[in-house]
């Protein structure tokens, strides 16, 4: 036979399937480009002279890598499942005469076919789409977008390898398949009778205590550093919880329904409960995916534009001030003489002050029982509460209040809760609690990731007997007052930076430590970060999506073939056809809305959590963070919805064919 | 006045673009009385199934009538139709027709449950027909785990839940072997007995020589018609075997 007959027959069959091959076809061209986008932004120089472009680069090589992985996993499946439904295909061309190593010359045609077309248009739509994702990634991190057309050719080579690699696994394995099964077995392909699902009780109730205790985790830890450590135990608990109650759950739950007859014989019961455990048993991991992956991309959208959002917030809570400075070892007049030294700079650059802070205290770290706090090195870092002392007159010069102590008494400011509490207890010694709803540089606190509390007390007197009495902590500094200074000015960016860079040159020879941070300076490499994060986070997020509606696309397809048959023994039991297609559409309707509904869920538990710990990054908008999220799950579950209305159409027309 | 009345019947069938025409049946005119065992015979093509869709109302005649005492079935509205396939209809398949996602027991239960009966209703009238049919140890086994002989009479039971005036049954021998065959047949004539009417299309000689009277289909027409009278099942084979050889040898001829 001629080499031109294998090409033609392949040809043939990849428009005879167009059903399946053309979504096929299609998700290869996504892949492709998705793929070729983020390796070319990855390689992409344009980034290079940015601030924060090493925070940037690396998210997206990280990035890059999960894609990689995911594509080659989805591709696998999604070949696995266009071979199984062409089974009776190939026996019915194996019975005509054709060998398995025809067969194998004609899929040989189809599968590079499928190639070529797959990595010719997807890279051509990977180039176009790259330079408009480039553009706005670089805006969205605050630079103007340069003229030219990036194109990187070790980014198609890339691409092609991946490409190659995976079309050349699944050609083998679809290979194996042919080569594994009896001609007979090829013919009668996807209709073997199937056994009911055993109910594993034991998996299911583990899956309900795991979820129960991601859930519990999340609503349970009040304080954000916890939150941090605990987040990963929380999110495995609900993966594996998510995982055994869709696979073992549901069928648990049917079993449960089926027993009860009084529910089980109903008309409107009756075929949904064992249809749906057969739909259970068949896609269960499938859509526990679908969950898993939606959850992942709610939570990764929804946090990482609401941090997008705040910026400005965070930025300001984080930096008071334009330019903070940080210094120890110093006494107050040491102090002093900075300030000047830094007004007369201000001066230089042609600028008036326009505010400042000053802070002079200790910190502490502290566990606390209640309305007690203790001093605890090993607190450090971890949990339970850090302690900034200070004096009323410092703070209040540097919020431009008036407030007044009596005998006694101390203002307290909780960073990131209310303290809530009428007394406080501080190294043994009680004091009567006055809380105030602001505090100078409060986000020197947050930054050292525990919940922190400001303490004022009356004079630096009793500033430094607190500090005396502090025990040894990792570092004699901490017995020490430290000063915290932060000044705006009248100023454009220009000479903010000169500022910074004046104020960098101080000669810190005095001093046991001191430093400095400008805000604006920060900004950029923080825009890099929460940028390049919430960009990531889109991009996945699109990426799992068409996923998603893939894998739903072709489930549903192959259960429409199965489903044709039960609907023609329904009917001529006697159900309606009203009936049969109402019984058919619920089914369809729960199996395709349970991971959204599932995923939904999960979000709205993991959110008490996500609010924690965004705190310790200084976001603390819970209402932004709340609307982002509701923003996601809308435009998410319209997407969903359109995506189902496109697969019930070719669902109904197989169906009643 | 007899149970089913068939006037007339002529269907033909269109293909999509309305270009050619297969008339499937001409023009099929017969009667069965309460009680009776009809068979009908023809080759393949020869319009048997068509006839009996019609008469099961899942298809429609282009022209003619089916009365089911006195009522027009071909007339029914949609809606109706599938209350009165429950509700008057037994139907047997020659590959059985169970569904596969249910237990043998449930399959049996179906039209009950469509007809929103109580489930200890069902119980009762399921264990004594399953028992008559010889499947009540295999009534919570699956259609997979079962043999074809056995998947058969689960499908009679199912046909019988109930009560159809009818029992309408497409070769039922198609796919079982011939021990199977035997049970089943000895089936369907224990349900003659006792007052079942059976309607029953086949091209198996064995299968048609059980039945009271044998209808001959070909081309689309009835062609002749054999009553049992007195004869024995062999003596009824005989008959139909040669009736058979006339069929296809030259029946034009001798008719």
């Amino acid at each position: 036979m001629s080499k031109g007959f294998y090409r033609q027959l392949a040809k043939t069959n990849m428009k005879k399937n167009g059903k399946t091959y053309t979504p096929y076809i299609l998700s290869v061209i996504a892949a492709v480009a998705m793929f070729y986008i983020i390796q070319s932004l990855a390689l992409n120089p344009g980034f290079e002279n940015m601030l924060g472009f090493d925070t940037m680069n690396s998210i997206l090589i990280f990035a890059c890598w999960v894609v990689r992985f995911f594509l080659v996993i989805f591709m696998l499946y999604t070949n696995s499942f266009l071979i199984k439904q062409r089974r009776k295909e190939f026996g019915v061309y194996h019975m005509l005469g054709l060998e398995k190593k025809h067969l194998a010359i004609t899929l040989f045609w189809e599968s590079l076919s499928v190639l070529v077309i797959g990595l010719f248009a997807g890279i051509l739509f990977g180039m176009l789409l790259d330079k408009l994702l480039y553009a706005v990634l670089i805006r969205m991190l605050g630079f103007s977008v340069p003229l030219g057309f990036f194109v990187s050719p070790l980014a198609i080579g890339r691409t092609v390898v991946l490409f190659v690699v995976i079309m050349a696994l699944n050609y083998f394995y679809d290979i194996a398949q042919i080569h594994a099964t009896s001609p007979i077995e090829l013919l009668h392909g996807t209709d073997m009778g199937e056994k009911e699902p055993r109910a594993k009780w034991l998996l299911a109730i583990l899956g309900f205590i795991l979820l129960a205790t991601g859930y519990t985790i999340s609503l349970k830890i009040e304080d954000p550093v916890s939150a941090l450590a605990m987040f990963f135990v929380a999110v495995l608990c609900v993966i594996f919880g998510t995982y055994l109650l869709f696979t073992a759950g549901s069928i648990a739950l049917l079993k449960l329904l089926k027993k009860k007859k009084s529910f089980y014989y109903k008309t409107n019961h009756f075929v949904s409960v064992s249809g749906m455990m057969y739909r259970m048993k068949q896609n269960a991991i499938g859509l526990a995916h679908i969950c898993v992956l939606s959850t992942m991309v709610l939570v990764m959208i929804s946090t990482t534009s609401s941090m997008m959002f705040s910026m400005h917030d965070i930025l300001y809570t984080r930096y008071p001030m334009q330019n903070m400075c940080y210094v120890s070892g110093t006494s107050r007049s040491d102090d002093q003489k900075m300030i000047e030294a830094i007004h007369q700079m201000a001066k230089e650059t042609g600028c008036d002050v326009k505010d400042e802070i000053y802070v002079r205290g200790c910190i502490i770290y502290t566990r606390r029982h209640g309305d007690a706090f203790e001093a605890d090195a090993s607190a450090m870092g971890t949990s339970a509460g850090v302690l900034f002392c200070m004096n009323l007159e410092d703070y209040n010069k540097s919020m431009h209040t008036k407030e007044t102590l009596e005998p006694g008494e101390v203002l307290v400011y909780a960073a990131h809760e209310r303290y809530g509490k009428d007394m406080i207890e501080i190294m043994g010694q009680d004091y009567r609690a006055k809380e105030v709803k602001k505090a100078p540089c409060n986000g020197i606190l947050a930054s050292y990731m525990s919940s922190g509390y400001y303490i004022v007390f009356p004079d630096e007197a009793a500033v430094e007997q607190i500090a005396e009495h502090i025990p040894y902590q990792y570092d004699d500094c901490f017995n020490e007052l430290r000063s915290y200074y932060g000044i705006d000015i009248d100023g454009d960016a220009d000479q903010q930076k000169e500022l910074y860079k004046k104020i960098q040159k101080y000669p810190s020879t005095n001093m046991s430590s001191f430093s400095v941070e400008n805000r604006n300076v920060n900004e950029k490499s923080l825009n890099a970060l929460y940028g390049g994060l919430f960009f990531t986070g889109a991009f996945l997020g699109v990426l799992f999506m068409i996923a998603t509606v893939l894998i739903i696309y072709y489930k549903q397809m192959s259960e429409g073939y199965d489903d044709r048959k039960r609907f023609h023994i329904m009917q001529q039991v006697g159900m309606t056809h009203e009936e049969v297609s109402s019984a058919i559409r619920s089914q369809v309707l729960m199996v395709f809305f349970m991971p959204l509904v599932a995923a939904c869920i999960h979000t709205c538990f993991a959110f008490p959590m996500i609010r924690r710990m965004l705190s310790l990054f200084n976001m603390r908008n819970t209402a932004l963070l709340a609307g982002c999220m509701v923003g996601c799950f809308v435009v998410f579950g319209i997407i969903y919805v359109l995506v189902y209305l496109m697969t019930a159409r070719t669902y109904n027309r197989i169906v009643q064919e | 006045m007899a149970m089913l009345e068939v006037n007339c019947l002529e269907k033909i069938y269109k293909t999509r673009l309305g270009g050619n025409q297969v008339q499937a049946l001409w023009d099929v005119s017969f009667s069965v009385e309460q009680g009776e065992y009809l068979a009908i015979m023809g080759e393949s093509g020869s319009g048997k199934t068509t006839l009996l869709n019609i008469l099961a109302a899942l298809d429609r005649p282009t022209s003619g009538s089916v009365l089911l005492d006195g009522c027009d079935i071909t007339d029914l509205p949609e809606k109706e139709i599938s209350k009165f396939r429950r509700d008057h209809l037994g139907f047997v398949f020659q590959d059985f027709n169970l569904l596969d996602t249910f237990s043998l027991r449930d399959n049996i239960y179906l039209p009950m449950v469509l007809a929103g009966k109580k489930p200890e209703e069902m119980k009762a009238k399921a264990e004594p027909l399953a028992k008559r049919l010889g499947i009540e140890d295999v009534l919570d086994k699956f259609p997979y785990e079962v043999s074809g002989g056995q998947k058969q009479r689960a499908a009679v039971t199912r046909a019988l839940m109930m009560d159809p005036e009818l029992l309408l049954a497409d070769e039922p021998t198609g796919a079982l072997d011939s021990k199977a065959t035997d049970e089943l047949l000895q089936v369907f004539s224990e349900l003659h007995t006792a007052g079942q009417t059976i309607l029953m299309v086949t091209h198996s000689t064995k299968a048609a020589s059980h039945a009271s009277r044998v209808l001959f289909i070909k081309d689309g027409e009835v062609f002749h018609q054999l009553y049992r009278g007195n004869s024995t099942n062999e003596e009824m084979y005989q008959k139909i075997a040669n009736t058979l050889t006339l069929l296809t040898t030259g029946g034009d001829e001798n008719e």
